[in-house]
């Protein structure tokens, strides 16, 4: 076997040049061809506002349970071997059914209809995150492209494809089913540390497939530089680029699914949830009596729904099915979420996405930024809070307001924020700081949409 | 290197059972006045806790920095003060792997005199550093007589080891044990820690000897939790990831082979 892979890596790391193209095989030349067309098909995840305000009503912020492991859970051993192109990625889009995960990535020009209010399709943008537009031209993977003919999307180019073949063997399935069962154990006994560390593990291991891809510079200690960070010994673009995928898919799912459902809002959608309006209670029945489950709160909370609302857990919420049997029964169509379900009935699990949240209103200041609170006898709790980046300290509920006023301003606001020096401000000969000490910035106040 | 099930029955530090490795097992605190010039701070402090597993001596100490002079002590000082803790000279240091463990591994590089020193050897992750491997580094020393010696070195942070939630060390240890968590101090105690030292230093010392003493016992609980759950024994984990990744791999040659890895991962053409 040549080392052409570890040459590449050594040139990212050591800025050397690659070697001459034609010094490849054509056989070389096809993998790199495809290698790269993984590479660009590999990006973050769905992270966007779709409303801006408050929202009142029955809010509900769901997530898929364990959402990387459980995609990862369905990657296939794959064979290399690579055919067919185009023509057999349009067989694979047609036979998609949500069973097995195929690793298949294209580069397409699409055009949605105009009246598609959420298209699906991730265009990259530099640091910024992804774009979803009307139309344009994308590398993105075969879930994606299904869902996105399923919104009325019309592929006007097909530039290239690669479909992986795999043999039956799951790749990371002993490992996950190992770790996932050693964890609720580990749960069983009481032992925290150890559930937690476990935690981390799994979720730790998508990170590492995904290492190095996308070339975020990382510092060099003993040379004062910064260098792409090297890949790990499982990093994987095809693995990382259909994993992603799916996932955005799936999510782009429930989106598509809450903008077709009457009496439905989707309000913002980051990584691997959701948060949406609900037509739950229909003003009819108290919402309290379809969301708490009353065994948990006798049980855990002396029968206090106070208590369980200021216990900042989600254990007193029944399950997703349960709540909002709509949706859950109409997410079911979609192939995506059929895979995550699956993945996560090999561990043993029914439950594949779960409540985070519940709120009777919901402000809704931009990406990753929203506060919530559920009204219960007349009192406001906290439930909902994502900061949008933002570093404030205090209780839930006074980070809650203090969030919430920093969006009603209308002047630019700004926060003095402490951090301490980093090595490279140490290092940096330019630089007076010597130590790790308290540095004092100003920081513009991250919450206008 | 270590096989910690050996070494550490059931995963504790209070039991040592002595092995044949000439390793010594360190962990260091500072404690330092924040911003007494703009960019440097003062050392105030240099903590240890010390378990020599050739030998079964260990120890904790306390060295107290001239602050009025500023001192700060050399990587060369530090291994000298924790030799003595375990009654052994920098001569006898000559073929020992001594593992430094820091929680924020970081902040102690920043006290050291000529860190420098260690820069070329250092890899950063995740906001510190730490001596990437599971290989020491070879660090040239010289001793009172200005002979060379060879110690074996590594610099390891228990918080790349902690769950996200638990990266502080009052959390992590709490979690590890509750009877023998991180002492407390005030908000302002820990901003005037010159104030302290002054005024109330067995108060002082009790803070900064206990800081050292519990990152000890969750490095080895950690160490020994990691290897059980990998199945590995004598493993030095720097990171979860890395144990996650050591523990997947090994599965996965188990399941398919060898060859089947090299060729999913490090597929050439």
């Amino acid at each position: 076997m040549s080392s052409y892979f570890d040459e590449k890596y050594d040139a990212w790391v050591g800025g050397e040049k690659p070697r001459k193209s034609d010094e490849k095989s054509p056989k070389q030349l096809e993998f790199e061809k495809h290698y790269d067309l993984a590479s660009r098909g590999y990006m973050g995840g769905l992270n966007s506002s779709y409303v801006i305000g408050e929202v009142k009503g029955d809010i509900i912020d769901i997530d898929f349970s364990s959402c990387y492991p459980s995609a990862l859970n369905m990657i296939q051993n794959m064979t290399y071997d690579v055919s067919g192109g185009i023509e057999e990625f349009k067989i694979e889009l047609e036979k998609y059914d949500g069973i097995h995960l195929p690793i298949a990535i294209a580069d397409i020009e699409f055009e949605y209809p105009q009246d598609c209010l959420y298209p699906s399709l991730p265009i990259k943008n530099g640091d910024a995150g992804l774009f979803y537009v009307l139309k344009g031209r994308t590398t993105c993977t075969l879930p994606e492209i299904h869902l996105a003919l399923q919104q009325g999307c019309v592929i006007s180019k097909w530039h290239e494809a690669v479909v992986m073949k795999c043999d039956e063997g799951f790749t990371f399935r002993g490992f996950l089913s190992i770790l996932i069962q050693a964890r609720d154990d580990a749960k069983k006994e009481g032992n925290n540390m150890l559930q937690l560390i476990l935690k981390d593990s799994v979720n730790g291991m998508y990170g590492k497939v995904a290492q190095g891809i996308n070339r975020r510079p990382t510092y060099i200690v003993g040379k004062g530089v910064s260098r792409p960070l090297p890949p790990s010994a499982v990093t994987n673009p095809y693995i990382a680029s259909a994993v992603t995928g799916v996932v955005r898919a799936a999510l782009s799912s429930i989106v598509h699914a809450l903008s077709a459902l009457d009496g439905y809002m989707v309000i913002s959608a980051t990584t691997d949830g959701v948060l949406y309006k609900s037509p739950l209670s229909g003003g009819c029945t108290p919402v309290s009596d379809l969301l708490f489950d009353a065994a948990v709160i006798e049980k855990k909370y002396t029968g206090s729904i106070v208590q369980a609302l200021e216990g900042g857990s989600n254990d007193y919420i029944k399950s997703f099915e349960s709540v909002d049997n709509v949706l859950y029964q109409e997410l079911l169509k979609y192939p995506s979420i059929r895979l995550l379900q699956a993945s996560r009935g090999v561990w043993g699990f029914d439950e594949f996405i779960e409540i985070k949240h519940i709120a009777t209103e919901v402000t809704n200041l931009k990406t990753r930024g929203q506060v919530g609170f559920y009204e219960y006898e007349g009192v406001k709790y906290p439930t909902v809070l994502a900061k949008a980046g933002n570093k404030i300290d205090g209780s839930k509920l006074e980070q809650a307001t203090e969030l919430l006023k920093m969006f009603c301003d209308t002047e630019i606001a700004y926060n003095d924020v402490t951090t301490l020096a980093s090595i490279r401000d140490i290092l940096d000969p330019k630089k007076t700081v010597n130590d790790l000490v308290s540095v004092k910035t100003r920081v513009k106040v991250n919450s206008q949409p | 290197m270590i096989n910690f099930a050996h070494s550490f029955p059931n995963g504790d530090d209070s039991v040592v059972v002595l092995g044949k490795p000439a390793v010594i097992l360190a962990t260091i605190d500072a404690e330092w006045q924040s911003n007494y010039t703009k960019n440097e701070n003062l050392i105030l402090s240099y903590q240890f806790s010390v378990i020599d597993l050739k030998t079964g001596q260990r120890g904790d100490d306390i060295y107290y920095a001239n602050w009025v002079e500023k001192e700060r002590l050399t990587i060369t000082q530090i291994l000298e003060q924790i030799g003595n803790i375990v009654g052994l000279s920098l001569s006898d240091l000559n073929g020992y792997t001594i593992v430094l463990v820091a929680h924020n591994a970081i902040a102690e590089w920043s006290t050291i005199k000529n860190r420098s020193k260690l820069n070329k050897y250092l890899q950063m992750i995740r906001k510190t550093v730490i001596t990437p491997g599971v290989s020491p580094i070879e660090l040239k020393i010289y001793d009172g007589n200005r002979n060379k010696k060879i110690v074996k070195f590594m610099l390891k942070d228990t918080m790349l080891l902690v769950p996200e939630a638990y990266r502080s060390l009052k959390k992590a240890s709490v979690l590890v044990d509750p009877e023998f968590a991180k002492l407390d101090l005030t908000k302002e105690e820990l901003s005037n820690m010159l104030k302290l030292l002054q005024e109330e230093p067995a108060k002082f010392e009790a803070y900064a000897i206990r800081d050292t003493q519990v990152t000890l016992k969750l490095w080895i609980t950690l160490q020994c939790m990691l290897n059980e759950i990998n199945g590995t024994g004598n493993r030095i984990f720097s990171t979860l990831s890395s144990a996650a990744l050591s523990r997947f791999r090994s599965m996965y040659v188990q399941e398919f082979g060898g060859e089947a890895f090299e060729f999913l991962f490090r597929r050439k053409i």
